[in-house]
């Protein structure tokens, strides 16, 4: 978990990288609102953003094939969908269904593909969502690897005690394991919140530095949506 | 000289009704360094989280002069340091440079300042090369370097550690102990170390079921509760 690929790639030093995060959000946002506005028949356009994100992969200097395949994560989510209105005898909607939630996915990598996830954070903040929901995904994300290391270090002691080909006991470990993960997690948000205090918290986070954005951000910015209702108004 | 820290007749029970701690008293003078030792379960650490209010029993407690009560437990807390047993406990902000920054940020330093402590500590434990590196990306011994760092930014006058040396490996626990041994301010350790005892501390208190049993040099706590199991593991 340490290692993940997304968290690898946000720490390269590439030009889409030293963006400010802010203006990276808006403009993944309003691509995200350019996907979902597509017509189901304009394949043309739905070309013309997988070409675009493709481009983006290589600017940003991420390994592009990978990148898109990892946008297949989504299908999962959107088979039903898919599934459902071939079944009523709508190919043409499905695909349209197919073709946004993949690029809507690849786009979204993207985004965490370029930006360290703390930076990514510290955006959403300035552009109004709140701190405390913020740092709670934060939290989260600091310690979900923690939480996965337990978890493995868990089963793999279970599985050395578990009698092969019972599947009941296995499961009703499985089931004690979860319950002693959440008491673990409990028990470490309290010494977290101790140290915090210990610390002198009082109930908000500081922040050491605000972002700023400069002159190639807001360029970037402009050039992106302007690209973007272009392609808009040209359909 | 009057004592950074004083304990009289500490006591507290946890709400499943253990008694962890029954009559404490106990006086740390600014640039001593005391151990702490005693088996698990004796009250050690929940000593430790009395000193900063982090628990509150019954009795009393000062703090370079002050009666440690709500009103103080800021003052508290900006006089004392706390170095707790797991560092991921302790390392919770996204990178390096801003996890040492949290306490001064939160004194209410102005930016300059904060960064300016952030470059001191981490110099001082070896690790002004992390700073932005993710917490979680580092070793063991390397989040209790950045974790020591922490504590310090907040330049406390007194240190309290908590089993320092836990999960460390001999090169990253000989790192610590030299960082510890150059730092000035009072220091209370608990630990299960004896050598790390012998190396930093001038004395030692032994905890027996919420109390202290005996206080004394190092060495004579060591022997009279015969402590330093190392000799009979060694192989004959």
């Amino acid at each position: 978990m340490h290692h993940l690929a997304l968290e690898r790639w946000s720490r390269l030093d590439g030009p889409l990288h030293r963006l400010d995060a802010r203006v990276k959000i808006a403009v993944t946002l309003a691509l995200l609102l350019s996907i979902s506005v597509t017509g189901p028949r304009e394949v043309v356009l739905f070309t013309t953003y997988f070409l675009l994100l493709c481009a983006v992969s290589l600017f940003a200097r991420l390994p592009w094939w990978e990148v898109l395949a990892r946008g297949l994560i989504v299908l999962p989510f959107v088979a039903g969908v898919v599934i459902l209105n071939l079944a009523g005898g709508d190919p043409v909607r499905a695909w349209a269904v197919l073709a946004r939630g993949y690029l809507s996915a690849v786009a979204v990598l993207l985004l965490l593909a370029t930006t360290p996830f703390p930076k990514l954070l510290r955006g959403f903040e300035s552009l109004g969502v709140p701190r405390f929901f913020g740092m709670i995904l934060h939290f989260v994300y600091r310690y979900i690897f923690v939480l996965f290391e337990q978890a493995h270090n868990m089963r793999r002691a279970s599985r050395c005690r578990a009698p092969k080909g019972r599947r009941r006991p296995l499961f009703e470990a499985a089931a004690g394991a979860v319950a002693v993960l959440f008491a673990r997690s409990y028990g470490r948000a309290e010494r977290i919140h101790q140290a915090m205090l210990a610390r002198g918290f009082q109930g908000h986070f500081e922040l050491l530095e605000a972002p700023r954005a400069g002159p190639r951000d807001w360029a970037f910015l402009l050039l992106s949506l302007g690209f973007l209702a272009l392609l808009q108004t040209a359909r | 000289m009057e004592p950074v820290i004083e304990v009289f007749d500490l006591r507290f029970n946890y709400p499943d009704g253990t008694a962890a701690l029954q009559g404490v008293d106990f006086s740390l003078h600014a640039g001593e360094t005391v151990a702490v030792f005693g088996a698990n379960g004796s009250g050690k650490t929940t000593f430790l989280l009395h000193l900063v209010g982090l628990l509150q029993g019954r009795g009393r407690i000062r703090v370079c002069g002050t009666e440690l009560e709500d009103s103080t437990l800021s003052f508290a807390r900006q006089k004392i340091g706390v170095l707790f047993q797991d560092s991921d406990d302790q390392l919770f902000m996204p990178t390096v440079e801003e996890d040492v920054a949290f306490g001064p940020l939160n004194m209410g330093l102005p930016a300059a300042e904060v960064r300016r402590r952030v470059e001191r500590c981490l110099e001082l434990v070896g690790m002004q090369h992390a700073t932005a590196r993710a917490p979680y990306h580092l070793s063991a011994g390397e989040k209790r370097r950045v974790a020591l760092a922490g504590v310090l930014a907040t330049d406390p006058e007194i240190i309290l550690l908590d089993e320092p040396a836990t999960f460390l490996d001999p090169p990253a626990r000989a790192q610590l102990v030299a960082i510890l041994s150059s730092l000035p301010q009072a220091k209370l350790i608990v630990t299960h170390d004896v050598d790390l005892a012998r190396t930093l501390a001038s004395r030692a208190v032994f905890f027996e079921k919420g109390r202290i049993a005996a206080s004394g040099e190092v060495e004579s706590i060591v022997e009279r509760f015969q402590w330093d199991t190392s000799p009979a593991l060694r192989p004959r």
